[in-house]
C-alpha cells in the first residue's frame, strides 16, 4: 500500500466522521441508498435506465433542498428542545421519542414524561422505530426526513417497476413523477410521520402479491407471500384496523383479478354483487350495516367539531351540538344514510371544489387539487386500458385501495386531513391513471377517433398535443377554478356592529324561561343559521338568524365587565368582535322600603324572618327589614304584613320588579331557599 | 410523438446538459480518476484502505460526538459500532466489482 492511498484514505474516514457526528443517521441512510437504490435501475434498457437514474437523482436533489431549506428557516429555533415538527401529528411522535431517550438515558424527568412515553394512544410501530433511533443516534429532526425520503422513494420504486412489467414506460415513467413530485406526497416523504413506512409497507405487499400469483417455482410464490405477509403485519399499527384494510385491498384485487378474467366470471360476479346487496336488504344485515353507518357517522360529526375547516356529510341538523363519538346519540333513518353515503363518495372526489377554499393556504394547494380532479378522469380511461394491458396488477393496484378510500370518506369531516389521507391513495392510483394517458398518446394516429390530431401528434396540425394539455391545464383550467373560486366561495362570517336592543316578550319565549341579561343587535356578513354565538366562553342563550347580515344574540345573566362576542361554526370560531358586548352595572335603578302583605299557612308564614333575602332575585335588593303580627285569615291561612326592602327598574307601565308593575295592590311573590309565599303590595313606597 | 413535444424535449437537453456538465466538471473528474485508481487497485490494498477509513472515522465519530452537549449526545459505544459496520459497507460498496 503507498503512502498516498493511506494519506486518502485517512481523509475519507476524517470526512465520513464528520458527517456522522453532525447527522448519523445521514450517513446510515446514504450508506443504505448505496446498497438499495442501485439495484432499481436493473433489468431496465439503457435509455430507460438513464431516464430513471435522472429521475431518482432528481427526486433526492430536491429533497436534499427541501431539508436544507427547512435547517435553515428552522435556524433561529435550534435549542436542546427543538423537535424539527412542523405538524401536531410530528411533534407528538419526536417528542414521545424524545420523552423515551430521556428516561433511558438518566436526564431530569417528570412524571408527564412516564405519562407520554408509555400512553396506549399514539402507540405504533413507527413510534418505536423511532424511540430506537433518538435512543441510539441522538435527537435526529433531520436525518429522519431523509430515511423517510429513502422510505418513500424505495416503494415508489418497488411500485414503478411493477407497472414497467405491466403498462409499459410511458405509463410507468408518469406514474413515477407523480408520485415523487405529486406537492402533498413530495411534503409526506421527507415528513416525521409515518406515512412513508406505511406507503412501503402496501408497496411491499403489491410487489409480493403480484410476484406471488405471476411466479411458476413454489419457492418464488413463497418468497412473494412471505413479503407480503411481513409487510402486511409491519403495517398492522401503522393505522387504524391496517391489517383488516390491507386484507380487504388484497382480497378486492385478487376478487376482482379473477371476476373480470372472462365475460363468465364477470356475470357471476354480477349475479353475486346482486345477491349480496338482496342479503343486505333482509332485516337484520339491514340492521348491522345501519349500526355500521351509525358508527361511522358519529366519527364523522366528530371529525367536523375539530380545529381547521370543517366539511358536512349529514344533514345539517347533525351538527347543530357537537358531541365527540363515545357521548353521541346520533340515529339514522334509512334516507338519511343513504344520503351520507352517496355524499361521503362525492366528498371524497371532489373535496375541497375551488369555492371551498378558504385560507392563502388552501388556495395554494387549488392547482393540485384539479391536478386530482385531472387524475380521477384519466382512471376512468386508465382504468380500461390498464385493464386490457395487465387485469391483475390494475386489479390489485385499484383494489387495494378502495376499502381505505370507503372508510376515509365515510369518517373524515376535514378537508386538511383528506388532503393528507388522499394521499393514502394516490401513489397506487397514478399508475393507473397514466395508463390512461398512455392509452390515449396510442390512439393519437388513429385518424377515425382524432380528427383534430394530425400523424406528428399536432392539435390541428400546430401544437403538440402533450404540450397544448399542460398549457391548458396552466392558462385555462386554474384560471377558471380561481374564477369559481372568488364568485362562489362562501363569505367568510364577520361582524361589523354590535348594539344593545330592547328585549321583548318574543325573546323571553326564545330564551325558555332562563334570565335574560341583553338583547345584541349583531350586524356583520355571511351569518348563517347554524352558527353558535359566546360571549368570551359563556354561551349565548341564543343566536336567532334573520338573515346573512343581521342576527340577534340573547345574553344570559352575566357580570358587569366587557367581553368579545364570538360566533362558532361547530367548534371553529368565524368571527370576533372584541370587547363588543359590555355588561353595565346590575343594581337596580331605584330602591324602596315597601309594606307587602303574605298570605299563607301559620307554620309558613312563622319561617320568615327579618334579614330574608329573595334567592331568585340576582342581582336586586329584596331583604326582609322587619316582621309585623300575623292576623289569622279564613280556611287555615293567615296574614303577615312584612317590611321589605326591593330594588326596582324601569319597565313598560312604570316601575317593575321582576317583570311585574310593583305599586299598591299589585301581586308579589317573596321566594327563600326555605319558602315561597305569595302576597300583594300594600305600600309601594315610591 | 412524446418525443416531439416542446416540454419532453426541454427536460431531455436540461438532463444532457446538466450531465455533460457533471461528467466534464474538475470535482467530477477527480472523483472519476480517484475511483478508478482505486478500483485498480489490489483487493488487499483496497481492504486496508477501507480500514484505516474506518479506524480514522471512529476516531473521529469519538472525539467529536465527545464535544457534543449532553442532550445532542448519541450513545456512544453502539453508534460507534454502527459506524464502523456501515462505513465499511458505504466506502466498500460503489466499489466492488
Amino acid at each position: 500500500m503507498t503512502r498516498r492511498w493511506a494519506i486518502r484514505s485517512a481523509i475519507a474516514g476524517v470526512l465520513a466522521g464528520v458527517c456522522y457526528v453532525f447527522s448519523p443517521i445521514a450517513v446510515c441512510v446514504i450508506a443504505a441508498a448505496a446498497v438499495v437504490l442501485p439495484r432499481f435501475l436493473q433489468g431496465f434498457p439503457d435509455d430507460d435506465r438513464r431516464w430513471l437514474a435522472w429521475i431518482i437523482a432528481v427526486a433526492i436533489v430536491a429533497r436534499l433542498l427541501a431539508i436544507g431549506g427547512l435547517f435553515l428557516l428552522n435556524m433561529p429555533r435550534h435549542d436542546d428542545q427543538f423537535l424539527g415538527a412542523s405538524s401536531g401529528d410530528e411533534a407528538y411522535a419526536m417528542s414521545r421519542a424524545l420523552r423515551t431517550r430521556d428516561i433511558r438515558l438518566g436526564a431530569p424527568t417528570g412524571k408527564y414524561d412516564y405519562f407520554v412515553a408509555n400512553d396506549d394512544y399514539g402507540r405504533n410501530s413507527y413510534v418505536a422505530v423511532l424511540t430506537v433511533l433518538q435512543v441510539v443516534l441522538g435527537p435526529t429532526p433531520y436525518g429522519l426526513r431523509l430515511l423517510n425520503g429513502f422510505l418513500f422513494l424505495s416503494a415508489s420504486l418497488l411500485l414503478f417497476r411493477v407497472a414497467f412489467r405491466a403498462y409499459g414506460a410511458t405509463a410507468a415513467f408518469g406514474g413515477l413523477a407523480v408520485v415523487l413530485f405529486w406537492p402533498t406526497l413530495f411534503a409526506w416523504s421527507i415528513s416525521l410521520l409515518k406515512e412513508p413506512l406505511y406507503f412501503l409497507c402496501g408497496a411491499l405487499v403489491i410487489t409480493g402479491v403480484v410476484h406471488a400469483t405471476r411466479s411458476r417455482g413454489a419457492a418464488s410464490r413463497l418468497i412473494g407471500v412471505a413479503v407480503a405477509v411481513t409487510a402486511t403485519w409491519a403495517a398492522r399499527d401503522l393505522r387504524p384496523e391496517a391489517l383488516l384494510l390491507t386484507g380487504a385491498g388484497v382480497a378486492t384485487g385478487l376478487i376482482a383479478a379473477a371476476a373480470l378474467r372472462s365475460a363468465r366470471t364477470s356475470a357471476t360476479a354480477i349475479v353475486l354483487v346482486v345477491v349480496t346487496v338482496a342479503v343486505a336488504a333482509i332485516p337484520a344485515v339491514g340492521r348491522r350495516v345501519m349500526a355500521g353507518l351509525v358508527s361511522a357517522a358519529k366519527l364523522q360529526a366528530g371529525h367536523v367539531f375539530t380545529v381547521g375547516h370543517a366539511y358536512k356529510l349529514l344533514d345539517a341538523g347533525f351538527y347543530m351540538n357537537p358531541a365527540t363519538p363515545a357521548a353521541s346519540s346520533l340515529t339514522l333513518t334509512h334516507d338519511e344514510a343513504a344520503r351520507y353515503v352517496i355524499r361521503a363518495v362525492a366528498s371524497f372526489v371532489a373535496i375541497p371544489l375551488p369555492w371551498q377554499l378558504q385560507s392563502a393556504r388552501e388556495l395554494a394547494y387549488l392547482p393540485e387539487q384539479l391536478a386530482w380532479y385531472l387524475l380521477v378522469g384519466l382512471l376512468a380511461v386508465g382504468g380500461a386500458a390498464a385493464m386490457r394491458r395487465d387485469r391483475l396488477v390494475t386489479s390489485v393496484l385499484v383494489g387495494f385501495v378502495l376499502p381505505t378510500a370507503v372508510v376515509l370518506a365515510l369518517t373524515n369531516g376535514n378537508i386538511g386531513t383528506l388532503l393528507r389521507l388522499r394521499g393514502l391513495v394516490i401513489p397506487y392510483l397514478a399508475w393507473v391513471s397514466a395508463a390512461g394517458v398512455a392509452a390515449a398518446a396510442e390512439t393519437i394516429d388513429r385518424k377515425d377517433r382524432m380528427p383534430f390530431i394530425d400523424d406528428r401528434g399536432r392539435l390541428f396540425g400546430r401544437v403538440n398535443l402533450f404540450d397544448a394539455a399542460v398549457a391548458a391545464f396552466v392558462v385555462v383550467l386554474i384560471p377558471i377554478a380561481y374564477g369559481t373560486y372568488l364568485l362562489f366561495r362562501t363569505t367568510p362570517a364577520g361582524i361589523t356592529s354590535v348594539a344593545d336592543a330592547p328585549i321583548s316578550k318574543e325573546e323571553r319565549r326564545v330564551a325558555g324561561g332562563s334570565l335574560l341579561e341583553a338583547k345584541l343587535k349583531v350586524r356583520g356578513n355571511g351569518f348563517r343559521p347554524m352558527l353558535r354565538a359566546t360571549i368570551d366562553s359563556t354561551p349565548a342563550l341564543a343566536f336567532v338568524f334573520e338573515d346573512p347580515h343581521s342576527a340577534d344574540v340573547l345574553v344570559p345573566v352575566m357580570n358587569e365587565g366587557r367581553y368579545d362576542l364570538v360566533l362558532y361554526d361547530g367548534v371553529q370560531e368565524v368571527a370576533r368582535a372584541p370587547k363588543a358586548v359590555v355588561i353595565g352595572s346590575n343594581a337596580p335603578e331605584r330602591v324602596v322600603t315597601a309594606r307587602v302583605r303574605l298570605t299563607a299557612p301559620d307554620e309558613v308564614l312563622a319561617l320568615v324572618q327579618a334579614g330574608d333575602h329573595d334567592s331568585r332575585a340576582l342581582g336586586r335588593t329584596v331583604t326582609v327589614l322587619d316582621v309585623g303580627r300575623r292576623t289569622p285569615g279564613s280556611g287555615g291561612t293567615s296574614t303577615l304584613d312584612v317590611t321589605v326592602q326591593v330594588g326596582l327598574d324601569r319597565g313598560e307601565g312604570g316601575w317593575v320588579y321582576r317583570d311585574r308593575v310593583f305599586k299598591a295592590g299589585a301581586a308579589f311573590t317573596l321566594a327563600t331557599e326555605r319558602y315561597i309565599i305569595e302576597g300583594i303590595v300594600v305600600e309601594a313606597g315610591l | 410523438m412524446i418525443e416531439r413535444s416542446a416540454i419532453v424535449q426541454a427536460l431531455t437537453k436540461a438532463r444532457d446538459v446538466a450531465a455533460r456538465g457533471l461528467r466534464e466538471s474538475a470535482v467530477a473528474r477527480r472523483v472519476r480518476v480517484l475511483s478508478g485508481e482505486f478500483g485498480a487497485l489490489p483487493p488487499c490494498v483496497k481492504a486496508q484502505c477501507v480500514a484505516i477509513a474506518a479506524a480514522v472515522g471512529l476516531v473521529v465519530v469519538v472525539l467529536g460526538v465527545s464535544q457534543l452537549p449532553t442532550a445532542q449526545r448519541p450513545v456512544l459505544p453502539l453508534a460507534s459500532g454502527i459506524f464502523l459496520a456501515l462505513c465499511c459497507i458505504a466506502l466498500a460498496a460503489p466499489f466492488r466489482e
